[in-house]
This record gives structure tokens, C-alpha cells and sequence, in this order.
């Protein structure tokens, strides 16, 4: 088994640490199917969401810092039949909270790509970014993500494309960002340094160059799967943005299942509002597109919270008395003793 | 509709439950009924697409105790099973339901043939078919497989019996699976069950 560590950041070369609690990250597995297509999709995949770690924004005012981000290749193929193996398998890793794994079919000029996204609450990094933790003096509630494991529609991607990118041990890096150039080794583990265009500027682990790897086919290949996976790994690392960005490309993308846009289109909507963005407007925008979600009634609920605890007098007044009515209103949609009702009703009883 | 019916059924049954001791299952047999190994093997890979995503989807289930209750099965056969033999099949099985699968063709025209027969499933819903498309095309296998997902988590909100909260749980997945065959204009006998059981459980979202 190979195992490529490629630790990315944008604008800011960052010094990787020997803690691995302090890494946020991903692994992909080889996907199942023919040799080497199974290779080739998961390659793509993975580079697709390492493009998109970053260290920190660009400006950066906030003077934000999202510590190590690192994505993982094996082509170790992953066929997990139950959701304990998947576990396993996670926090066995002990380096990533997420693993992406999928099958293939070769299907006339395409692949049918189908995938799987999940990131155990075992295997979770100690900060629990993903989880929306609200408090009040001795009070706290708390959202966890809507599920630990995701699904994806199939997709069909263009096997052309796919095999430009034929696997992680395949890539050379050029001394400049020109082609062609006479490519030299980056060997299994390399650090980002810089996404710009087709181009990623990075620093290989193995001999110490500093060189570029060409990656123009990335951008020809969008769908949900890396999209999401990049949001997701965006949104633990507490770097709420990005995340916003991209769960709401997968949001509007039209040829999303409607678990996958619902999903994306909350967490962006949580991830806007984490990064300070005030918009609970779009919850109640989003209410009116998804009126069934019990996951976007919560997340609504605690954005009024938010609101609540940040305002005074007979504002906050309202606002809990609304609160409490939804919350009153839909109890029996709950278990009695579900955690996130009983920490709700604890914290108005308090406000 | 009597052609379907002769290719293959899902079968589902709340009454599989009543039985103390029996664990609830969901299984979904394959038959392969074809002489070239190059068919058999392309539609060998069609339903481990399909199991995998099963297996993906019942890890998703908080509400379901047991994840490994969707089993899959295949077995290759030299003629097309009778609607007697798929019956038989599913009451030895003693499972929730069953869904069968018939693939065959030659190399030149591959076909995944099946139905989903919502036998004499509560609720009020009559005995249908839902058929599943019958090529190995990417969006045809999207469909089938939103097809059995919908018709599995409608099924299980079923088993779920007077536990609303699983029940809404599970019918807000089925509802969401369904909301993708709309798309597509397929299945409606299965979205209108769906509605209506979110309906007479007051699954809704009072704002």
C-alpha cells in the first residue's frame, strides 16, 4: 500500500507538525471497479478537494488561522459493508476525520462514478468544529451534522479527463509553471504552497524542490462528490467561509439529489452564519424551499437563538417566546429525551 | 403489467414483523438469467453498485438499530423465476421485503429487468408494480436505485409501527428519494404512499 500525504495551503507555505490531533484531513481510497479507473476517479477526486485547503483566507483581517490541513491517497481499495468497519478504518487512521470511498463502472465513453462520504463522531478532531455549539452562562446546545455518512447521486465523468490525472505516484512537477517542461519527481508526500489557475506550486517532502505540478483538467470534471467533500473538510476545520462556498455550489447545482442539496444548502446556511455573516433570513428562505427537514428547524431554531442571546428587552422577549412556541409545536417530532430539545428548552428556561 | 410481474417483484410486507424473534430484514435478490459470462458479470456490477449503495444508506439511518438488515443476494439461473418461485422466495426468507432483480440479454443489449410489487403492504395501498427501468445506463440505474431506496425506507417507516419519530425519520429519507423520481415522472404510485403516510402521521413541520 502507498500512502501520499499532500498537506495544502494557499498564499502561506505552513509548517506541518508531528501532532496528528492538530491535522484536519481527509483520506481516499482507491475506488472499487476496473484497474486503473478505480485509481483514476479517486486521484481526481482527491486533488480536486486538496486544491481547496488553505491555511487561511486571502485578505485575512481576521488574522484566521486554520491550522493543517492534509488530504490522504491510498490505493488501497476501501469496501466497507458496515458502518463499524467504516469507523474503523477512520480511527485507525488516527491523522483524518473523513474518508471518501466510491465505486466505478466504465460506461461507454463515461464512468459511472458512485461515492461515499463519512465522518465518524469517533474520529472527530477534539475542537468538534462541526458541531454549531451555542452558549449561554452554564448553558449549552448544541447541532451536530445532519449525518455522519452521506450518500451521492451516480455520476457519469468523461474518461478522457479521468485518465489525464492517472494516480498520485504519476505527477511530476516542473521548475516553472510552463509546459512542457521536463518534469521532475514530487515523490508521496509534498506540501501545497500555492493554487493558481492549472497550476499548483508546491514543495516536495521527499527531495526539498520547490516545483509545480499542471492540473488542467480538475476544473472539467465538477460535481458533487469533491465539491461536497471539500465543504465538509472546510466546515470541520472551522474555516466556515469556504465552506459556505462551496455547499452552496452543490446547493444550486441542478443535478444534485435532493439529500445532497438539502444537506449543502443548510450547512452553507450554518456555515455563513458561523463565519459572521447574519442571514437568518436565509433560513426562512430555506424553510419555505425544504419545509420537511427537521435538520433545518433546528438549525433556524438556533440561529433565532443566536439572535435572541445577542439582543435585550422586549426583542429577546419575543425571540424566546417564539422559540419556545416551535420548539413546543414540534416536540413529538423528537424522542423525549433527545439531547438537542431537552439543552433547548434548558437554555430558554435560563434566558 | 402482467409482463413485469412475470421478471421480477419487490415484496413487502408489514405482517413479516408480527412474528416474535424474526429480525426485520430487507433482502434483495438478484437472478441472473444469461448465458454469456460478459452479461452476467456487467450485471453483477449493476447490483453491487446497488448493494454498495444500500450499505452507504443504511449506515445514514440513525433510527435503524441494525444497518446490516438490507442483505443482498445473487444467483444465477437458466430461466426466468416464476412469480410462484419469487412468493416462495420471500416467505422462506421471512423478510420485510424483496426485492427481485432478473438480469439478462446478450452482449450486444444488456438489460436489467425487475419490478417492485408493493404486495400487501398496509396503509392502504394497492398491489402494484413499480417497475424498475430495464437498461444499465447511468441515469437508468439512478432510477432504479431511487426507486428501491424509496420503496425500502417506505417500508421500513412501516416496521417502525406506532414509533412516529422513527416513522417521520424514515419517510422524510423515503420523500426525499421520491422527490428525485419526480423529477424523472417515475413512480408516482410510491410518492403518493409516501405522502399519504407522512400525512396520517402528522410528519409535518408546524412554523
Amino acid at each position: 500500500m502507498k500512502l501520499f500525504l499532500s498537506l495544502g495551503a494557499a498564499l502561506t507555505l505552513f509548517l506541518s507538525t508531528s501532532a496528528s490531533a492538530q491535522y484536519y484531513g481527509i483520506i481516499v481510497p482507491a475506488f472499487d471497479g476496473p484497474r486503473p479507473l478505480g485509481q483514476n476517479v479517486s486521484t481526481n477526486l482527491y486533488l480536486q478537494v486538496w486544491r481547496t485547503l488553505r491555511r487561511a483566507p486571502y485578505p485575512n483581517p481576521q488574522r484566521l488561522d486554520f491550522g493543517s490541513g492534509i488530504a490522504q491517497y491510498t490505493d488501497g481499495v476501501f469496501r466497507p459493508k458496515t458502518e463499524q468497519e467504516i469507523t474503523r478504518y477512520v480511527v485507525q487512521n488516527g491523522t483524518v476525520q473523513i474518508v471518501m470511498w466510491g465505486e466505478v463502472r466504465p460506461l461507454g465513453n463515461g464512468v459511472l462514478v458512485q461515492a461515499f462520504l463519512a465522518a465518524p463522531s469517533e474520529a472527530a478532531h477534539p475542537a468538534h468544529n462541526e458541531v454549531w455549539t451555542i452558549r449561554s452562562g452554564n448553558s449549552v446546545v448544541r447541532l451536530d451534522l445532519p449525518r455522519r455518512t452521506f450518500t451521492f447521486a451516480p455520476v457519469v465523468l468523461d474518461r478522457a479527463l479521468i485518465q489525464v490525472l492517472q494516480s498520485p505516484d504519476s505527477m511530476r512537477m516542473c521548475r516553472r509553471p510552463v509546459q512542457p517542461c521536463d518534469g521532475m519527481d514530487v515523490g508521496p508526500d509534498w506540501n501545497g504552497v500555492r493554487q493558481s489557475g492549472a497550476w499548483a506550486e508546491v514543495v516536495s517532502n521527499t527531495s526539498n524542490e520547490t516545483g509545480f505540478i499542471y492540473l488542467p483538467t480538475l476544473a472539467r470534471l465538477p460535481n458533487d462528490i469533491s465539491d461536497f467533500a471539500a465543504a465538509l473538510l472546510s466546515y470541520e476545520r472551522g474555516d466556515f467561509a469556504q465552506a459556505a462556498r462551496l455547499f452552496s455550489r452543490v446547493a444550486s447545482r441542478d443535478a444534485s439529489e435532493s439529500s445532497t442539496r438539502e444537506d449543502a444548502a443548510v450547512l452553507g446556511a450554518i456555515a455563513r452564519l458561523r463565519a459572521g455573516d447574519h442571514g437568518e433570513d436565509e433560513f426562512t428562505r430555506l424553510e419555505a424551499q425544504f419545509p420537511e427537514s427537521l435538520y433545518l428547524f433546528q438549525a433556524a431554531t438556533m440561529a433565532r437563538l443566536e439572535r435572541a442571546l445577542g439582543s435585550t428587552g422586549s426583542i429577546r422577549t419575543s425571540l424566546r417566546q417564539s422559540i419556545f412556541k416551535r420548539i413546543r409545536d414540534n416536540a413529538e417530532l423528537f424522542e423525549s429525551d433527545d439531547p438537542w430539545l431537552k439543552d433547548m428548552e434548558t437554555i430558554l428556561d435560563r434566558l | 403489467m402482467l409482463r413485469a410481474a412475470a421478471f421480477g417483484f419487490l415484496l413487502i410486507s408489514a405482517a413479516a414483523t408480527a412474528q416474535p424473534g424474526l429480525p426485520t430484514r430487507v433482502t434483495i435478490p438478484t437472478f441472473i438469467v444469461s448465458p454469456s459470462g460478459d452479461v452476467a458479470e456487467q450485471i453483477t456490477a449493476w447490483k453491487n453498485l446497488l448493494q454498495g449503495d444500500m450499505s452507504a444508506l443504511a449506515g445514514e439511518l440513525t433510527a435503524l438499530p441494525n444497518a446490516q438488515r438490507i442483505q443482498f443476494s445473487e444467483r444465477r439461473v437458466s430461466s426466468t423465476p416464476t412469480l410462484q418461485t419469487v412468493q416462495d422466495r420471500w416467505r422462506q426468507l421471512n423478510a420485510l421485503q424483496v426485492i427481485t432483480a432478473i438480469g439478462s440479454g446478450d452482449p450486444r443489449s444488456v438489460a436489467f429487468e425487475g419490478s417492485i410489487y408493493l404486495g400487501n403492504l398496509g396503509s392502504g395501498i394497492p398491489a402494484q408494480t413499480v417497475p424498475l427501468p430495464r437498461s444499465l445506463t447511468a441515469s437508468d440505474y439512478q432510477q432504479s436505485r431511487d426507486t428501491v431506496r424509496a420503496a425500502t425506507l417506505y417500508a421500513l417507516s412501516v416496521d417502525a409501527g406506532t414509533n412516529r419519530v422513527i416513522a417521520c425519520q424514515l419517510l422524510r429519507r423515503a420523500s426525499q428519494a421520491a422527490r428525485d423520481l419526480a423529477r424523472r415522472n417515475s413512480a408516482g404510485g410510491l410518492r403518493v404512499a409516501i405522502d399519504q403516510r407522512r400525512t396520517s402521521l402528522h410528519c409535518g413541520i408546524v412554523r
